[in-house]
């Protein structure tokens, strides 16, 4: 008891290197997470989805943790459609419906853009990652990180993932099938400002084998709020 | 006058409104309860225009929902055109926040749960069966006086009590007048691991002919896989005053394909239902019936089970790879629904394609079979029906 007590004695005062240490591959995916969304305590955003072909919709999306809800305002046939996403539990309210309906978590992969995307980010929770190395994209120096799913239901089971050394913002991602395979990209940027640091305003996805078929995710009014816990609850989908 | 309301209404409310138009061709059935078609005098055509108006207004911790349906039909009934309208609120309520994780309504308001898709026992303020081939069919919420109290994601404890109804819609073969059977229940549920664990129990009573009547229900699903649910819904209801108690329950398995497909098996268990014998014995009594009272059991057949066992399976492809690269379509929906009864061997079959056309649009086509005996449970009204719906929203 006494040997442990100097030894923690020691260890207490040896002086901790925190800027000289390069981040871990969890830390810089953690941050890059925020300006996506991701492990907010209150967030709130529109998000516009549009396809090549002219068509898409548009959601008002509410995230706290792992819980979001995106409720559609467009196209007009899809209005007040609602998804709840309790983490990867996912339902479904339409306006007349005499109840809201479970979704199994396979059906995150559904739609033009999968649900999943509509979502918020939270791969560092979702995904082992690990740096690839280091290269330029546009001038900037950035890092290269491949991320493997934890578990299965996840929106992508593969990424290599491109995020920046100065500000850690994901700028480039690839999305893989299980087998390695590239099946769609996507590119992001960063417009907007939340809490004065940059927060995405659009992705765009880009199919691997037909690079004319392309959705692109417009994000806009960005802004924290209040959000109790309980408007994640299925019974209050409806109010 | 209605130009200036319409314009208040655009402005102050956020809204949305829809135009529905339906066509059905259906082959009546010749039931001991029906006896060509004299006592229900059910349509065999029918051209129907619905307007259906979403309204909802949020002031402060208040929001006001309305939802207005306005319908005109051309039907024929025993070769018989006629002209037919009806309104009605499927929703009108008020809705207060009074607190952070409290909510009270009042009013005409649908409130659903259960993981079921064939019924909903635990739920006794909504009719049994609730099979309706038309994708398009509204069920009309019950006056009440609701609140909702949720602690957090994972906990909500709901009550309510059935309001005298108010008159807002009149009396037709699509919807029954309503009777007011002082319903009250208290609704708990618990969720655990994000909500893939659910568990449910509620408590209350209704009033029925044999009095107030005692029900208690509990139900609960469990996430197994990213594939597979099971679930079971269930309730005991008190058959007359402090006599037996019968259960209705529903159990069932779901698994979901990667590519989104779903199916769903569920056994259906109805302890006051009847067994093949009795079911028989009703069927020579209801020969000797006045066409009213045959009205009124109609009604009753079609609203609640009769049998005491029920197998239903499901099919449901949303986004299914269908009409790929038909410019302006889509969100492809295909479904299959059937119910067969275990007492009678009768057996219902639903099915249909929704078709998204352009921003607007919703093209619809679907069509239900009835196969058993001419005189079996689940062919008391149709034998076939065939339809095509155009649901535009603006």
């Amino acid at each position: 008891m006494k040997n442990a007590f100097i030894l923690f004695s020691i260890f207490s005062f040896l002086p901790v290197s925190t800027s000289a240490s390069p981040p871990s591959a969890f830390e810089i995916l953690q941050k890059s997470d925020r300006a996506r969304g991701g492990l907010s305590d209150g967030l709130g955003w529109k998000v516009k989805l549009e396809n090549q072909d002219g068509t898409g919709a548009e959601y008002e999306v509410q995230v706290k943790g792992v819980n979001v809800i995106a409720r559609c305002f467009s196209p007009a046939r899809q209005k007040g459609e609602t998804f709840l996403f309790n983490d990867r539990n996912l339902w479904i309210y339409k306006p007349g419906l005499k109840k809201p309906v479970s979704l199994s978590p396979r059906q995150r992969l559904s739609g033009q853009a999968a649900n999943g995307d509509i979502a918020t980010t939270n791969y560092a929770r979702d995904y082992e990652a690990k740096i690839e190395g280091t290269e330029k994209i546009g001038g900037k120096e950035v890092y290269r990180l491949f991320l493997e799913a934890k578990e299965k239901n996840v929106t992508y089971h593969k990424i290599r993932y491109w995020i920046t050394k100065d500000s850690f913002l994901g700028v480039k991602a690839d999305f893989l099938t299980l087998e390695g395979g590239l099946f769609k990209s996507a590119s992001f940027d960063y417009k907007h400002k939340l809490s004065g640091k940059p927060f995405v305003s659009k992705m765009v996805i880009t199919d691997a084998k037909k690079s004319t078929e392309t959705t692109t995710l417009s994000y806009s009014e960005p802004k924290n709020i209040s959000l109790s816990d309980s408007i994640f609850n299925v019974n209050n989908l409806s109010r | 006058m209605i130009f200036l309301l319409l314009t208040t209404i655009a402005f102050a409310f956020d809204w949305d409104a829809s135009a529905l138009v339906e066509w059905e061709q259906k082959k009546v059935a010749q039931s001991p309860s029906n006896p060509s078609n004299r006592v229900l005098k059910l349509p065999d055509r029918s051209l129907a225009l619905e307007g259906r108006i979403n309204l909802k207004k949020e002031f402060s911790i208040f929001a006001v929902t309305l939802r207005p349906r306005a319908r005109g039909s051309l039907d024929r009934k025993n070769r018989i055109w006629g002209g037919y309208s009806s309104i009605a609120f499927q929703e009108a309520f008020l809705n207060a926040k009074p607190a952070e994780n409290l909510w009270l309504s009042a009013g005409r308001i649908q409130f659903g749960w259960g993981p079921a898709e064939s019924i909903s026992p635990s739920n006794w303020t909504v009719p049994e069966i609730q099979f309706q081939p038309s994708p398009h069919f509204e069920q009309l919420g019950l006056y009440r006086a609701q609140a909702n109290w949720s602690v957090g994601q994972s906990f909500s404890l709901v009550a309510m009590q059935e309001l005298q109804p108010l008159r807002d819609h009149e009396e037709n073969y699509v919807i029954k007048d309503e009777v007011y059977r002082k319903r009250t229940l208290a609704k708990g549920e618990f969720s655990w691991n994000y909500g893939s664990q659910i568990l449910g129990a509620t408590l209350g009573q209704e009033r029925l002919r044999a009095g107030l009547l005692k029900r208690g229900g509990i139900y609960s699903s469990l996430t197994l896989s990213d594939a597979w649910q099971f679930y079971f819904d269930g309730v005991q209801k008190e058959q007359s005053k402090g006599g037996k108690w019968k259960n209705l329950s529903v159990a069932g398995l779901r698994y979901t394909f990667e590519n989104g497909l779903e199916i769903r098996m569920e056994g259906i268990y109805n302890q006051a239902g009847l067994t093949k014998s009795e079911k028989a014995s009703q069927e020579l009594l209801l020969a000797r019936l006045s066409d009213y009272a045959l009205y009124e059991i109609s009604f009753e057949k079609a609203q609640s089970l009769l049998g005491r066992r029920y197998a239903y399976g499901g099919i449901r492809w949303t986004n299914a790879p269908l009409f790929l690269g038909v410019k302006g379509v889509h969100n492809p929906t295909v479904y299959l629904r059937t119910l067969r009864s275990l007492t009678d061997s009768s057996a219902s079959w639903i099915g249909g394609l929704d078709l998204g056309l352009g921003d607007r649009s919703i093209l619809s086509v679907y069509g239900s079979v009835v196969s058993g005996a001419l005189n079996s449970e689940l062919s008391v009204m149709y034998r076939n029906l065939l339809g095509l719906a155009l649901k535009v929203t603006y």
